[in-house]
């Protein structure tokens, strides 16, 4: 078999250094680099030349022995070598021992490249079509979740008219026709009245839900004397809480300007917040309602003495129907909507509705309304 | 509709061939946001620049892992339209798209199920080298109006005639259409040898034939043996 020579011989040799894409070292028998091809000091973003070969590779576990790796005349021994980048780079390194040092070569696996690149395509396409259809999804859901709300909305109206009925005609016959009634039927009937009354809740609930999802909190903006406001409704909550001796304390702070919300709604959300923190406090105890003002923004805080949050119930504190692990002294009822509903509320006046554990023991939950709602006016669905 | 300035198209072609992602990411925004028309931007900027690619590619001006890079970069940008092609209001109408067995270039396709949506049809696609059984399967369970077969590779159309064949004998009401760069080879008398089966061979094309009268994707009116 004729070799490579003559003419041929000094093209190949050309065409290794200026040209190939393999890497190729001429080490003195110290492992000092001597010379390397154009390809090498490209890959490598300098001239190697006087280093030790080990600088140029990346030596992870810090076992690469380099007297060992040159004696051994190894074909395609696995190496990765810095690259101007900074990122290593695999290469398949063969040593050849020459007279006075060793020859180093190495290459890139082609066949290995070509595979990991359509592994590459192919997962690149796949993920694509799955984001497809993640936005497909997503658009069907949205959908779905405005059909969802309409149909509640009207189920929960349509509903309303009936069940308000039941619970006027309970309460007349209660009212009316005790004499006639024997105590156990009583009892029955005000069974009725108290349960078509909390549906009654869970309808205006319902609604309100309804329509804050499909877009329509519409709210009623004025500037509003804060502290009277407050002070108002904890005189007007003050009444309910007095069937368990319970205290609804306010500690005022009088020089707020006025505060830009809806009076209505955000009455709504505090009811919500005092009506639940009586609930959780037991007979003759404490609710504080705070208020103080921030740099832009009012915090209003109303704090009980209950049991608290189990800490894996705060994450769905807010979520519609949530199921927090704690039950109320006396085993009042709650439609598991109110929170949220006053969570969109506050988050449409663009404010944030939190919950706090209060020192010492109990709940505390703060909403801010900020005092300039300026680009801050929400008036949108909220999430 | 507003064309795309070609300054701002030559612009993103050189991001596109130099895997400057971010740069075509910019681009795009900048046109949504100018609201050129979905249309315009499927096929002024991405058909038009993925064809050039292509063009560069067999003048082997450019690697075939530039060709991907460029394929994998547009993949994304088609993902910035999705807000504005999804959440049309459907019209009841559906269509599964989807590549033959072996056939690798994915994107004409799901441009293609893109279309659909964005004329309020429901657009399935099911990707690249798609086996038959996952076809039959996703058309048993959607029940399409029509079927859209992509074909890149002329290499394939032995592939798809018998796809074609397998298809009218599971379904054969069901209206198909094809199309795809491999037509601009041959294959164009597909009409005739299948009845039934319509050549919509551009964006365009398929854009007239479902907006206007979506009742003429049917059976019957592939079968004259028309081309689009």
């Amino acid at each position: 078999m004729n070799g490579i020579g003559g003419e041929a011989a000094a093209a190949l040799l050309q065409y290794l250094q200026e040209d190939a894409s393999i890497l190729v070292f001429i080490l003195n028998s110290d492992g000092i680099i001597l010379t390397s091809n154009a390809y090498a000091q490209k890959l490598l973003g300098l001239d190697p030349a006087g280093s030790p070969f080990t600088k140029v590779l990346v030596d992870f576990n810090h076992e690469l022995a380099l007297e060992a790796l040159l004696q051994t005349e190894q074909s395609a021994r696995l190496l990765n070598v810095t690259t101007a980048q900074g990122l290593p780079q695999t290469f398949y390194f063969s040593f050849r021992k020459l007279n006075s040092g060793t020859l180093a070569v190495a290459e890139s696996n082609s066949l290995e490249i070509e595979q990991l690149r359509q592994n590459m395509t192919l997962l690149n396409t796949e993920s694509a079509n799955l984001n497809r259809e993640l936005h497909k999804k997503n658009a069907e859901l949205q959908k779905l979740d405005e059909q969802k709300n309409q149909f509640v909305g009207i189920a929960a109206h349509d509903l309303r008219n009936p069940i308000g009925a039941i619970y006027s005609l309970t309460s007349f016959l209660l009212e009316h026709t005790d004499a006639e009634l024997n105590s156990e039927r009583q009892e029955i009937l005000g069974m009725i009245k108290v349960s078509s009354n909390f549906m009654l809740k869970l309808l205006d609930d319902l609604l309100t839900i309804a329509k804050i999802e499909l877009g329509k909190l519409n709210l009623a903006i004025q500037a509003t004397d804060f502290p009277e406001f407050v002070r108002r409704i904890v005189k007007i909550n003050q009444f309910l809480a007095d069937h368990k001796k319970i205290v609804l304390r306010l500690q005022d702070y009088d020089t707020l300007p006025p505060v830009p919300l809806d009076p209505l709604k955000i009455e709504q959300v505090l009811n919500n917040l005092i009506s639940n923190a009586v609930k959780f406090t037991p007979q003759g105890g404490i609710v504080d309602v705070t208020f103080s003002r921030n740099a832009d923004s009012v915090v209003c805080t109303v704090s009980d003495r209950g049991p608290g949050v189990p800490q894996e119930d705060i994450p769905n504190l807010f979520k519609a129907f949530a199921k927090i692990g704690v039950k109320t002294p006396e085993g009042e009822k709650s439609t598991g909507l109110g929170l949220s509903i006053a969570q969109k509320i506050v988050s449409g006046h663009g404010g944030t509705l939190w919950y706090e554990r209060r020192l010492g023991g109990g709940s505390s939950f703060c909403f801010s309304l900020p005092l300039d709602r300026g680009h801050k006016l929400v008036n949108r669905k909220t999430d | 509709m507003k064309v795309i300035e070609e300054d701002l198209y030559l612009d993103y072609l050189q991001a596109l061939l130099s895997g400057g992602k971010a740069r075509c990411y910019d681009i795009v925004q900048r046109l949504l946001s100018a609201d050129p028309g979905i249309h315009e931007l499927y096929v002024g900027l991405f058909q038009r620049s993925l064809y050039e690619v292509g063009q560069l590619w067999e003048q082997n001006r450019i690697s075939v892992a530039v060709e991907h890079l460029a394929t994998a970069i547009t993949e994304n940008m088609l993902s910035l339209v999705y807000p504005r092609i999804f959440g049309a209001e459907h019209n009841g109408r559906s269509a599964v798209v989807s590549c033959i067995a072996n056939e690798y270039h994915q994107i004409g396709g799901r441009m293609v199920a893109d279309i659909f949506e964005m004329q309020g049809w429901d657009g399935y696609f099911l990707g690249a080298n798609t086996p038959q059984t996952d076809l039959f399967s996703l058309l048993d369970s959607k029940k399409p109006d029509v079927l859209a077969l992509s074909l890149s590779i002329t290499q394939n159309f032995t592939i798809l005639y018998t796809s074609i064949e397998l298809l009218r004998q599971r379904y054969p009401e069901l209206p198909i259409m094809v199309g795809g760069q491999a037509f601009l080879q041959g294959g164009r008398d597909i009409g005739e040898r299948y009845p039934g089966v319509m050549l919509v061979s551009s964006l365009s094309g398929l854009e007239q034939l479902i907006s206007g009268s979506p009742e003429l994707v049917s059976v019957e009116y592939f079968a004259q043996g028309r081309s689009l």
